[in-house]
């Protein structure tokens, strides 16, 4: 016989296990008079990788912004692992776990390659030991080495990250966020401007993270979601439109509206 | 290689500072002594506007607080000389940490600093001319003692003499030179020059921006301080112009022409342009100065990073 | 009771002349995105230029007229040699505008001496305000600030070139695919600010003795002027500048020109801290 407070422990096992990483409880951002986000609810499980889709001016990068601490909603709240983090500031955000790359690559064009790796690798460094931390060549740094060889950037590392082409700065402006430690990624277009083969290796490079990493990813490119994604939330008008598995969300009759233009 | 190169040229650097008192006339002694506190307060400036990238116009605030704090503390206590020298860092640093805390922390970034580093280095002169019981105002802090620091068991020295007082600013200079160096090699030092490039990238990694700032400029105060107290006991006087503005946009000209974010720049710079100053004549002080505001325009408009700044330089002589 | 009268005269006809020089600052800072350190030289370029008019002919009159049409194109050529190679760059503007600002004092001290001169006034009368003689001069400033606030709100307001000036503003990009000479406007409106601190400087002239240095204070109390009043209203300038002028004047009546002056920058410090956003309006540099 299971005694019911068995029943409610596993009960509460199970939706420990269940919680999402990340939870966003009705969120609203306006600017002006447009309402950017107008009530979002989602959550992000543990070790998944969710796509998130929509047109343009759907509220997608907001979301981002709003997650991480660029800006503050004006209702709603953040949680991460059950805490709120609703209006921390940036860096506080990143502390916790929260890692985050921006539409337009954006490395530092005057470091080299492995510098901005690791400037990336120390983010989370209280101060001292970034005083500490001496000249870059004496220091041990087999993940950045690591992770050099995975971005197919090692041939580069001592080079300027301005001399990188386009898709070689998304890589490496990923690869900072994998770097840098966090468990949660939020990837903001990060195939942009890249070409087929490019996005090909950026696919693999995501799959490789396996359940390690919780990621969110923005995406305009349908097929890299569906390679990617497990799970898919459709944006539209700054409200979750569908969500669900990728087929599911596509042949969705709303979602069909909303992207051939039938619905405005 | 090119390590060899680097240690090689500070060693050189080193003996010829040593053996310069032999070869150089007292005057010059006592000219050179000066240059280096000079050479130590643009290295300061450098921390925060070459390595932090933004611009302190206010600078002079420091360098003035350390030679008034250490100026007003000798002259009544002839013997403190390390306590002169802590107040001379210490209040400096304070003013700087205040004052970063209160810009960095309150979102006044940018330009808006530059006012009001500027705005503070007002107040301290006007402060300094009125508040005469304290500073002699206008007439200034008359006589300031050679240096003496004595430790309580162990007996004292003291710095009396030019030479004495070169070989110190020397030394002071070189150990902070070598501080900086290792410190700008840090991490704490790829991410202030990753911050100057891009302030959020460097937040959404972790880095409590402000914090980092604010690191950088108590610093710098620090310095500021520390070169204005090395310079009340040099020249034995202190008066309302070191907490000025001719001061503040002087050690800009340093930096600039020197080229900033390097470490030997700012130094090259402080060197040669007030050994300059020092030879001119009264007529000619006006074209030097009218030529020194054509050369920082032309720097500023066509060689943003400074004299020695281009980065094929740097890499060749190793400055970063 | 006459000297109080006589105090809240001066603080508002020094707040006329302040509003013209933040006037200008506020055109090239508010619209440009430019702090100009050498705005005080070019007031003090509109002083030497009465200087040396009425040297030549006599008329100091003339001097004020001319004034700003000198230093005016003086602006246009630092905005088209210098400030255009600068946008998006602060500290190297500050930098510049700085180097512009020593270059100019130097070659004026090198041609003019580095002395104190006067320059005569052009009306002596005095005129009655409320039972005390005031010089008619002084309130001809206050005219004066008034009349240039008001013909540049039309300007900006009511014109195509005010219209274009802020278009620009809004969306660089826009605004030069609707056809708007950007280039142009921008050395327009500099070249507008800069010939604003001129006429001030002019017209300041006779009341102090001209010298080279003379722009530095004057600079100092009008980006205080252009800080609490904003940039983005003209209202917010006109303000601004009764505050700093009438609160100098009012300061230094109670206690000393000098605990007076720390107040006026201790204040301004800390409007900066307090509201930037509110203060500044929407266009952080």
């Amino acid at each position: 016989m299971r005694s019911a407070n068995d029943v409610a422990r596993e009960g509460l096992t199970a939706t420990v296990e269940a919680r999402p990483v990340l939870e966003v409880r009705g969120l609203v951002r306006r600017f002006g008079g447009l309402r950017a986000l107008d009530g979002v609810d989602l959550e992000v499980r543990s070790g998944e990788i969710l796509g998130i889709i929509g047109p343009n001016g759907a509220g997608k990068s907001t979301l981002f912004n709003v997650v991480t601490g660029l800006i503050r909603p004006t209702e709603g709240r953040v949680y991460f692992r059950g805490r709120d983090i609703t209006g921390l500031a940036p860096h506080e955000v990143c502390r916790l776990g929260v890692g985050r790359k921006f539409q337009v690559p954006s490395c530092f064009s005057g470091l080299t390659v492995r510098q901005n790796l690791q400037v990336a690798a120390r983010g989370r460094w209280p101060v001292a030991r970034l005083v500490r931390a001496g000249g870059d060549s004496r220091e041990r740094w087999s993940d950045v080495d690591d992770l050099l060889d995975r971005l197919g950037l090692a041939s580069k590392a001592d080079l300027e990250a301005a001399a990188l082409s386009h898709g070689e700065r998304q890589w490496l402006e990923i690869g900072m966020v994998l770097v840098n430690g966090c468990q949660v990624l939020l990837l903001d277009e990060p195939t942009a401007g890249m070409t087929l083969g490019e996005t090909r290796r950026t696919e693999r490079l995501l799959r490789d993270l396996g359940g390690a990493h919780t990621v969110a990813v923005i995406e305009h490119d349908i097929r890299f979601i569906r390679e990617v994604a497990e799970r898919v939330i459709v944006l539209h008008r700054g409200r979750v439109l569908a969500s669900g598995t990728i087929d599911a969300v596509e042949r969705d009759e709303r979602v069909r509206d909303v992207y051939l233009g039938r619905g405005e | 290689m090119t390590r060899r190169w680097r240690v090689g040229a500070i060693t050189a650097a080193t003996l010829a500072g040593s053996l310069a008192p032999w070869l150089l006339s007292p005057f010059e002694i006592s000219l050179a002594a000066k240059a280096f506190t000079f050479a130590l307060f643009a290295l300061g400036l450098d921390l925060i506007w070459g390595l932090g990238g933004i611009l302190s116009f206010g600078q002079a605030a420091f360098f003035g607080l350390g030679a008034y704090a250490l100026g007003i503390l000798t002259r009544d206590l002839p013997d403190a000389g390390i306590l002169g020298l802590v107040a001379a860092v210490g209040i400096p640093a304070l003013l700087a940490l205040a004052l970063g805390y209160f810009t960095f922390y309150g979102r006044v970034s940018g330009a808006y600093f530059a006012i009001i580093t500027l705005a503070v280095s007002l107040i301290l002169t006007q402060t300094a001319q009125t508040w005469v019981e304290l500073t002699g105002g206008h007439n200034g802090l008359y006589p300031v003692p050679f240096l003496t620091v004595s430790v309580p068991g162990l007996g004292g020295f003291g710095f009396d003499s030019d030479v004495d007082m070169y070989y110190l600013a020397f030394g002071v200079l070189l150990v902070v030179f070598l501080l900086l160096r290792r410190l700008a090699r840090s991490g704490f030092g790829q991410a202030l020059a990753a911050l100057s490039e891009d302030e959020l990238r460097l937040q959404f990694l972790g880095y409590d921006t402000r914090q980092l700032r604010l690191i950088a400029f108590t610093l710098s105060g620090a310095l500021g301080g520390l070169a204005g107290g090395l310079y009340a006991s040099q020249v034995g006087f202190v008066n309302p112009t070191v907490l000025g503005l001719t001061l503040s946009t002087q050690v800009i000209v340093w930096v600039a022409l020197g080229g900033r974010g390097t470490l030997v720049g700012p130094i090259v710079g402080a060197l040669v342009v007030s050994f300059v100053e020092d030879y001119l004549s009264d007529v000619l002080v006006n074209v030097w100065v009218l030529v020194l505001g054509i050369l920082v325009l032309l720097v500023t408009l066509f060689r943003p990073a400074g004299l020695l700044g281009s980065s094929r330089v740097q890499r060749f002589v190793g400055l970063r | 009771m006459d000297q109080v009268i006589l105090q809240g005269l001066n603080g508002l006809s020094l707040a006329g002349i302040l509003a013209l020089v933040a006037l200008g600052l506020g055109v090239t800072f508010g619209l440009l995105g430019v702090i100009n350190l050498a705005h005080g030289e070019l007031f003090m370029l509109g002083a030497y230029t009465v200087l040396v008019v009425h040297r030549a002919t006599g008329s100091v009159w003339l001097g004020i007229a001319l004034a700003p049409l000198v230093v005016g194109a003086v602006g246009a050529v630092i905005e088209r040699v210098v400030v255009k190679r600068l946008y998006g760059r602060p500290f190297d503007t500050l930098l510049a505008t700085w180097a512009v600002s020593v270059v100019l004092r130097q070659a004026i001290t090198l041609w003019q001496g580095g002395g104190y001169q006067p320059i005569p006034h052009p009306i002596t009368t005095s005129v009655p305000v409320f039972g005390v003689q005031y010089p008619a001069y002084r309130l001809a400033l206050l005219g004066l600030g008034a009349v240039c606030l008001v013909l540049v709100g039309l300007l900006l307001y009511r014109t195509r070139l005010g219209v274009q000036a802020r278009a620009a503003i809004q969306n660089r990009e826009v605004a030069a695919a609707m056809g708007v000479n950007v280039g142009a406007v921008d050395t327009l409106m500099f070249s507008l600010g800069a010939a604003m601190a001129g006429l001030a400087g002019a017209a300041m002239g006779p009341l102090v003795t001209v010298n080279p240095s003379m722009g530095l204070p004057i600079l100092a109390s009008s980006f205080f002027v252009v800080i609490l009043g904003g940039t983005g209203r003209l209202l917010g300038v006109a303000a601004g500048a009764a505050i700093i002028g009438g609160g100098q004047a009012v300061a230094s009546f109670f206690t000393n020109p000098v605990v007076a002056q720390v107040a006026v920058l201790l204040l301004a410090v800390l409007v900066i801290r307090v509201a930037p956003q509110g203060v500044f309006g929407r266009r952080p540099a």
